[in-house]
């Protein structure tokens, strides 16, 4: 027998709540509410009790405590998740397309042979069954589907939902495992994290983005230029930190940060879904590219079709002469 | 160590994408294709767990698309057999519809490592590679930039990325499936010179296996590409006029402070 | 009054003997090295070609091509650009060409007339004439020597710096310190020689002679001729008649005449020995150091590649690993290299601080191929790595500036894409490089964009281009890469295309079945994807109907005009009869060709002053300098040349798959911007360029040097399409003071 609650796979990030969950727990109320049922979050955890005050939105904050869940690997994660899910039976697990639900969402769709829908951008109710909007091929096709088997599994884009206001009514609910989690073949054994940098870009109000449109390491010297005389910092897309023109910790996407700066100056950047995925929500999104298809104008407030190179210095100028 | 990689062709989207008369499914009769790029990364995993030790790299792949242009690639770029398995459809193989004959070639190869893209851009609902490993009840962990192999040969060091470039260092135990990103370097150049003549020297190993899985659950109603409706509001003229206008607009927001 | 050259004056039977059993010796060596080097030419492979070697040698010793030879022997054509070098070359050539000569002849007047038949060619006038001749070569070599000294050791310009491997046995060999030797200590010994006559004179003067010893000294030639001597001498006349025709000798001769008897006899003997030592030590020599030149540098000018140098000969299509793998008259131009460095002085990449040096390469080869036994079936050790750095191989842009300039007909840049070609075969390509030929592999360009898209530029036309898959067209344009999809040199194709549509010229396109014509693809070492992207394109071009063929870009016609108009079978078809060499035309050819026929007029003069600057695949590849300057004459603007024009053009730095390359970390400075300084010296308004890879170069570059306003680059049909359009049409043009307003 299928509830119509939403079970939201709250995503732990080395000791802190991930933003994806705040999303997903805002997914699951836009499905709750109509049908009634509840917004059902599960905490995979050494020790979840800390995550519950982060986790209002949700009606139910399942807290499954476990050694082996202090560190995120697919087994343990995949044994407990599956069980709640076998057990409660919601009409949806909402997973995140993060690292985590990129492993975490196919497999329990297998193991409980549930269809699973990737790149999920909008989900709703038609009668019984699931509506969900999908985005794949880069992008570049937007599919409608309808799932009527439960549960469903939904692989839901981070950004695509906008964290909620609505409280819940967050009741905690210690989940008694009972299968085993060890032994595994799988092993965490430690984070490798990269060298600090010099700026947290996720910190900053303004930030001037650049991606191969800038052509050369020496331009995203012009950049700089423009940044400081803003008052910002400079970030990238993945192929300039590829290139080494600038490191990983400026790097914005889905590898990357996640910013929402007040201004977002994209230079040079075709705006990939990996990319838009780590910026959308930023404030005012302001982007160049000379390709006028280019799919960052999708999410931009405002464009222009211009060289980003011959942009900068003009721009440079113009600010400096409006500030005085 | 025997490790096997899975190659897929999808459509190439640098040619924009159609939709057939249905409304419901791509057009694919237009399309190019090219192999899967995080497949492609696997591949050169592969070549470079061989040949930081000892071992054997197997290609399988489906018969669909420009397959044997890829697999002509792959024996030139060093993989020692290539599995060609049947495909009678016209349709492109779906992650649930590759499955089946895919874990049937792969359990005949029984290789103590399995390696596979952790996406393919036209996947809507499956993921091949966690759906391989379970069916060939093997464990599996994804979005793994980098694989290095123990000494003892029995299991493997993977980094799993996160994103912030942060990474996990996993260890795991073989046989496994590993869903993966990249590789510890891009994937390598082979010359036209040598596809040619893996063309005139490489022989397929062409096998055949029962179709896929049931029906994954999911009816696609409808497929069309995102609505240009929504997008920027574009300011014209030189870059010099475009200047003024970002200029302004930053003012009236109060960014210019 | 009857005399003949001394022999042997003052020579003891000793010395004699010493130097009879020293010069078969000598002789021995000469060979034996001679031999052991050239064996070593034979390591290399057979050149490409159904020719046999045979052949070919029979193909290099036509008349056309020993004039050749000799024009460059006497005249040094291939040192026109330094007048200095041409002289001191020249001076220290003919020197020891006469002095040797003369040193042959008198061998032949001291162990053939005089012992054989005990009479004596240099004798008379004759020998005044020939001592005359002789000293003044003296004098020649000595000035030339001087010349050479003073360049090598006082202004000491960078590319006479020694190779920084040992490439011979003896790099260091004293080659100039030889020949002056050789020079001085002749002069010597004709000054100690006649110094002792003038003393002999005074005694006989003053009446106290010695007879006995004076015949003593005449001890080679027969009696008669002894008596005719001593009777000379005797009456008072001159000991060695013709010693005033000896201007140098005679001055040291009078100079050293105070010197005692004893100590004149002594020094004549000490400098005879180092005379004849330092000779025999130059030849010994020859074979074992760079001075190995003389005989290797003639023979590689002799028997030198015949085709053009934008045929690339490509033998082994994995490239080259090691020397065996080069052809031999690949190790035959190593070693005919004169240290000169003249190469790496006009070395775009070295200049703008690359690590190239074209002659280090080819040093680096030598020193191997010395090193390595000519009888061997064993391996080889690589060059690659040790001898020549990835780096280097693959800062070149092909430019052929070394090739050009090379004295001796090196190839250097064939040399280089050979050994590219192995790192290919390795996949060893940086990732810019990679993005481009897996691109080309893929789409037939190297943006990675769709070939569907190709045409694209003909969208804004207002008028339509002709399919020549579909109908007959006089001109078949064949676009290419950067004039389809750059956006900047899109402009100019658009321009080029309404000019001649304007003109009425019948042309057409192949649309989206055009690919790369794989020019730089052949240079940056894919030989492979080279043979498929001339396989298509050979095929569309069969399909495809035309009289003649142009395109605006002067890699691409390189390789159409020279590696794909071929008789390979592909070009059967009626349509592909248009390509033959004399039927590929680049566009300032053909422009050339219709203003000369009216069929272009230009309307105005512009009022404008600009420099030229030549493509190096159009210049030095194809030799077409004077059509482009004919246009420009035709249009009226005024010409200044900037000072590396014509053959000495400095390239851009994009050939050779340089452009898809990334950056050469740690540059000075890139090869464009200095082009651009160059051109800003001049003071000249406008830029003028025949390529649309210059476009976009030289506009990048005009922009990083911050000279935007003061100088414009522009393509040559833009400025043609200013002088024909009706004045009001505006041309769009790229990158001019136009739109820098505001």
């Amino acid at each position: 027998m299928s509830t119509s609650d939403i079970l939201v796979l709250a995503e732990i990030q080395r000791g802190t709540l991930a933003d994806i969950t705040s999303e997903l727990l805002a997914a699951a109320r836009g499905l709750v509410s109509p049908s009634g049922g509840e917004v059902v979050a599960a905490v995979l955890a050494a020790n979840g009790g800390a995550f519950v005050p982060a986790l209002g939105a949700a009606d139910r904050i399942l807290l499954i405590d476990h050694p082996a869940l202090a560190n995120y690997s697919p087994e343990p994660y995949l044994a407990a998740l599956g069980e709640v899910v076998g057990a409660r039976a919601p009409r949806a697990v909402l997973i995140g397309a993060t690292s985590m639900g990129w492993d975490l969402a196919p497999l329990l769709a297998a193991r409980l042979d549930a269809p699973l829908a990737l790149g999920c951008k909008e989900i709703a109710f038609e009668d019984s069954a699931l509506r969900v909007t999908s985005s794949f091929c880069g992008g570049k096709m937007l599919a409608e589907l309808r799932i009527d088997r439960t549960p469903a599994v939904l692989m839901v884009l981070p950004g695509a939902y906008r964290p909620g206001e609505t409280p819940g009514k967050a009741q905690v609910e210690s989940w008694k495992l009972s299968a085993s989690l060890e032994p595994a073949a799988i092993r965490f054994d430690e984070f490798q994290l990269p060298e600090a940098g010099d700026v947290d870009i996720t910190q900053q109000d303004i930030l001037v983005a650049v991606g191969r449109g800038i052509q050369q390491k020496e331009n995203v010297e012009l950049a700089e230029q423009l940044a400081q005389v803003l008052g910002g910092a400079v970030c990238a897309s993945r192929p300039v930190v590829d290139q080494g023109w600038l490191p990983p910790t400026r790097q914005v996407g889905k590898s990357g940060m996640t910013v929402k700066p007040k201004l977002y100056l994209a230079l040079g950047i075709s705006g990939a879904p990996e990319h838009q995925e780590g910026m959308k929500n930023s404030e005012l999104i302001i982007a160049v590219n000379t390709d006028a298809r280019a799919p960052i104008f999708d999410i931009a407030h405002y464009g222009a079709q211009v060289d980003a190179l011959e942009l900068l210095p003009a721009l440079v100028e113009a600010v400096q002469a409006r500030k005085g | 160590m025997n490790i096997a990689v899975i190659l897929r062709q999808v459509p190439d989207l640098i040619e924009p994408l159609e939709v057939d008369a249905s409304g419901a499914a791509l057009d694919l009769s237009a399309a190019t294709f090219v192999v899967n790029e995080t497949d492609d990364h696997a591949l050169e995993q592969a070549l470079l767990l061989k040949e930081s030790g000892r071992g054997t790299v197997t290609v399988v792949a489906l018969d669909f698309g420009e397959v044997d242009n890829t697999l002509y690639t792959a024996a030139a770029k060093g993989a020692d057999r290539i599995v060609k398995v049947a495909w009678e459809q016209t349709q492109a193989p779906s992650p649930h519809a590759a499955a089946a004959p895919l874990a049937e070639a792969l359990r005949t190869l029984a290789p103590d490592l399995v390696l596979v893209g952790v996406q393919a851009h036209d996947e809507l609902d499956g993921v091949l590679a966690p759906l391989l490993a379970t069916r060939l009840g093997l464990p599996y962990v994804g979005v793994i930039r980098g694989v290095k192999a123990a000494a003892d040969g029995r299991t493997v060091v993977v980094c799993k990325e996160f994103p912030g470039a942060v990474m996990a260092r996993l260890t795991v135990r073989l046989p496994a499936v590993l869903g993966i990103l990249g590789a510890d370097q891009p994937p390598r150049y082979v010359p036209v010179s040598r596809i040619r003549a893996a063309m005139k020297s490489t022989r397929f190993e062409e096998v055949s296996h029962a179709a896929g899985l049931g029906p994954s659950g999911i009816a696609v109603t409808r497929m069309a590409p995102p609505p240009a409706g929504a997008r920027a509001e574009m300011l014209t003229g030189s870059e010099a006029e475009v200047a003024q206008r970002i200029t302004e607009l930053l003012a009236e927001k109060g960014l210019l402070k | 009054m009857d005399f003949s050259r001394p022999i042997l004056w003052n020579v003891p039977h000793v010395s004699e003997l010493l130097l009879y059993l020293l010069m078969p010796v000598v002789l021995a060596a000469f060979l034996a090295g001679t031999v052991w080097r050239v064996r070593k030419w034979f390591l290399g492979q057979a050149e490409p070609g159904t020719d046999s070697p045979g052949r070919q040698l029979l193909e290099a010793l036509r008349p056309r091509r020993l004039a050749g030879l000799l024009k460059n022997i006497l005249f040094q054509s291939r040192l026109s650009r330094d007048p200095f070098s041409i002289v001191m070359h020249q001076a220290i050539f003919w020197g020891m060409v006469v002095l040797f000569l003369g040193t042959a002849l008198a061998t032949v007047d001291q162990d053939v007339a005089n012992l054989l038949f005990d009479r004596q060619i240099l004798r008379g006038q004759f020998y005044r004439g020939f001592e005359l001749v002789l000293d003044l070569f003296g004098v020649v070599l000595i000035v030339g020597v001087v010349m050479a000294a003073y360049r090598r050791h006082i202004v000491r310009p960078e590319r006479l710096a020694l190779p920084c491997t040992p490439v011979t046995l003896w790099d260091r060999f004293p080659l100039l310190g030889v020949l002056f030797s050789i020079a001085v200590t002749g002069f010597l010994t004709e000054g100690l020689r006649i110094a002792e006559g003038l003393r002999i004179e005074t005694q006989v003067a003053s009446g106290a002679w010695d007879r006995t010893a004076l015949r003593g000294f005449f001890g080679h030639i027969g009696p008669t001729r002894q008596e005719a001597e001593l009777a000379r001498i005797a009456a008072g006349g001159p000991l060695f008649p013709a010693a005033p025709w000896a201007p140098v000798g005679y001055a040291l001769g009078r100079l050293l005449e105070p010197l005692p008897p004893g100590a004149l006899r002594t020094l004549h003997q000490v400098a005879w020995w180092l005379h004849a030592l330092a000779a025999f030590g130059l030849i010994v020599a020859v074979p074992l150091t760079k001075a190995f030149h003389l005989f290797s540098s003639p023979a590689n000018m002799l028997l030198r590649h015949p085709e053009p140098p934008g045929r690339l000969p490509v033998f082994a299509e994995s490239g080259v690993e090691t020397v065996r793998d080069f052809t031999w008259r690949q190790l035959m131009q190593v070693e005919a290299c004169t240290w000169c460095g003249k190469c790496q002085e006009v070395c775009p990449a070295r200049s703008s601080g690359a690590p190239l040096s074209p002659c280090s390469v080819i040093q680096a080869v030598d020193a191997q191929l010395l090193r390595t036994p000519s009888r061997t079936d064993g391996d080889l050790p690589s060059l690659h790595g040790s001898r020549v750095r990835p780096e280097e191989l693959w800062a070149c842009s092909t430019c052929l500036a070394c090739d050009e300039i090379c004295p001796v007909y090196i190839e250097h840049p064939r040399l280089i894409i050979d050994l590219r070609r192995r790192l290919v075969d390795r996949g060893e390509v940086d990732e810019g490089l990679q993005d481009a030929l897996v691109n080309l592999q893929r789409y037939g360009n190297s943006f990675g964009q769709s070939p569907r898209k190709r045409a694209d530029w003909t969208k804004p036309l207002d008028f339509k281009i002709k399919d020549a898959r579909k109908e007959l067209v006089e001109y078949l344009w064949f676009v290419g890469d950067y004039a389809s999809y750059d956006q900047r040199a899109q402009e100019v194709t658009r321009l080029v295309a309404r000019l001649l549509h304007t003109a009425g010229v019948d042309f057409g396109i192949l649309f989206d079945k055009e690919q790369n014509a794989g020019n730089d693809v052949r240079r940056a070492g894919e030989e492979g994807l080279f043979g498929l992207l001339r396989e298509k394109n050979l095929k569309e071009l069969a399909a495809a109907r035309f009289q003649k063929l142009f395109t605006t870009d002067p890699h691409t016609y390189n390789t159409l005009k020279n590696e794909y108009a071929q008789t390979d079978g592909a070009a059967t078809s009626e349509g592909a009869q248009g390509l033959t060499p004399s039927g590929v035309l680049h566009y300032a050819e053909l422009f050339d060709e219709l203003l000369a026929r009216g069929v272009l007029r230009p309307n105005r003069s512009l009022d404008l002053s600009v420099t030229y600057h030549d493509p190096c695949y159009l210049g030095r590849y194809n030799g077409v300098y004077q059509a482009p300057r004919r246009i420009l004459r035709a249009l009226g603007v005024s010409l200044v040349e900037m000072p590396r024009h014509g053959p000495d053009s400095f390239c851009c730095g994009a050939g050779g798959g340089r452009i898809w390359m990334k950056d050469i970390p740690g540059l000075d400075e890139r090869p464009a911007e200095s082009r651009i300084r160059e051109a800003l010296s001049l003071g000249v308004e406008c830029l003028v360029v025949a390529c649309p890879k210059d476009l976009v170069m030289f506009q990048d570059a005009v922009k990083t040097v911050g000279a935007e306003s003061r100088l414009r680059v522009a393509d040559l049909g833009e400025l043609l399409f200013e002088a024909i359009a009706p004045p009001t049409q505006p041309s769009t043009l790229v990158g001019t003071s136009h739109d820098r307003a505001g």
